[in-house]
């Protein structure tokens, strides 16, 4: 037995909030990013790509830890807001996957030279992306809410193993992709001013996951085939 | 700036795969 105990009243109120509050967090994000931070030493205006490469790797991240937790709550609980979260933040993850493969090969072609190329935090990533598309065809299989919802839980407890091997593939082999710069051990190894527009861009990207959440959510919720 | 087009065409990417996203969003919820 299943029951939708999603608190629509609460989301009613919250949903234009976090909407509101995303539109000024990107607004704030975007001055930083293209304005307030320096040029790099080195690279020159094409660093800037870091303000929304690095928050849209971040987002893939998140989501995905959420698919995780949503699955083993939906195990747990069979309850189909869990099964509705753990989609939603699939379907956001894959986009934000998405995203980062291809704002990290516009920034790849002008200081690496190429578009592309097989090296191990890239490879892991375009893994990732893959086992994640598979998790939402795998759900488009089955009619049945209640065994799609089991089975699509599994793939996503299993597949959440990509997310440390993505963030730590870059220290296990040598790459061209550089290294953590700032979830790493020790202070970050970047320019304060760019990190402070690193840490904001993260916030603003953090708040809109929360909004498409609520959003996906509720439209999931809503076509009554969540068990 | 040479590299100033991958600047636009990173932020422009950007811009409208959000847009298209909460347009989806928007399409499926009237559906």
């Amino acid at each position: 037995m299943t029951t939708t105990t999603f608190p629509r009243a609460l989301s009613l109120r919250v949903r234009p909030i976090l909407g509101l509050a995303s539109a000024a967090a990107g607004a704030v994000a975007l001055y930083l990013a293209l304005v307030w931070a320096p040029p790099d030493a080195v690279q020159g205006d094409v660093q800037r790509v870091m303000y929304v490469h690095v928050p849209a790797a971040w987002l893939a991240y998140l989501a995905f830890l959420v698919v995780f937790l949503a699955s083993i709550a939906w195990l747990w609980s069979r309850s189909a807001v869990a099964d509705a979260v753990a989609v939603a933040s699939a379907e956001i993850g894959v986009m934000f996957t998405g995203l980062a493969i291809v704002l990290g090969s516009i920034w790849a072609k002008p200081t690496w030279g190429v578009w592309w190329t097989w090296e191990p935090r890239l490879i892991t990533t375009a893994i990732m992306f893959a086992m994640y598309v598979g998790y939402l065809l795998l759900r488009s299989l089955e009619a049945d809410p209640e065994r799609r919802a089991t089975r699509a839980a599994v793939v996503g407890i299993v597949a959440v193993v990509n997310v440390p091997i993505v963030h730590l593939s870059v220290t296990w082999m040598n790459a061209l992709h550089q290294l953590p710069t700032v979830l790493r051990p020790g202070p970050p190894a970047i320019d304060a001013r760019m990190l402070t527009t690193l840490i904001v861009c993260v916030i603003a990207g953090t708040v809109l996951y929360a909004y498409l959440m609520a959003e996906r959510v509720r439209l999931e919720l809503g076509r009554g085939t969540a068990a | 700036m040479t590299d100033l087009p991958f600047v636009v065409a990173a932020y422009a990417i950007t811009g409208v795969v959000l847009g298209a996203y909460l347009v989806s969003l928007r399409v499926r919820a009237r559906r």
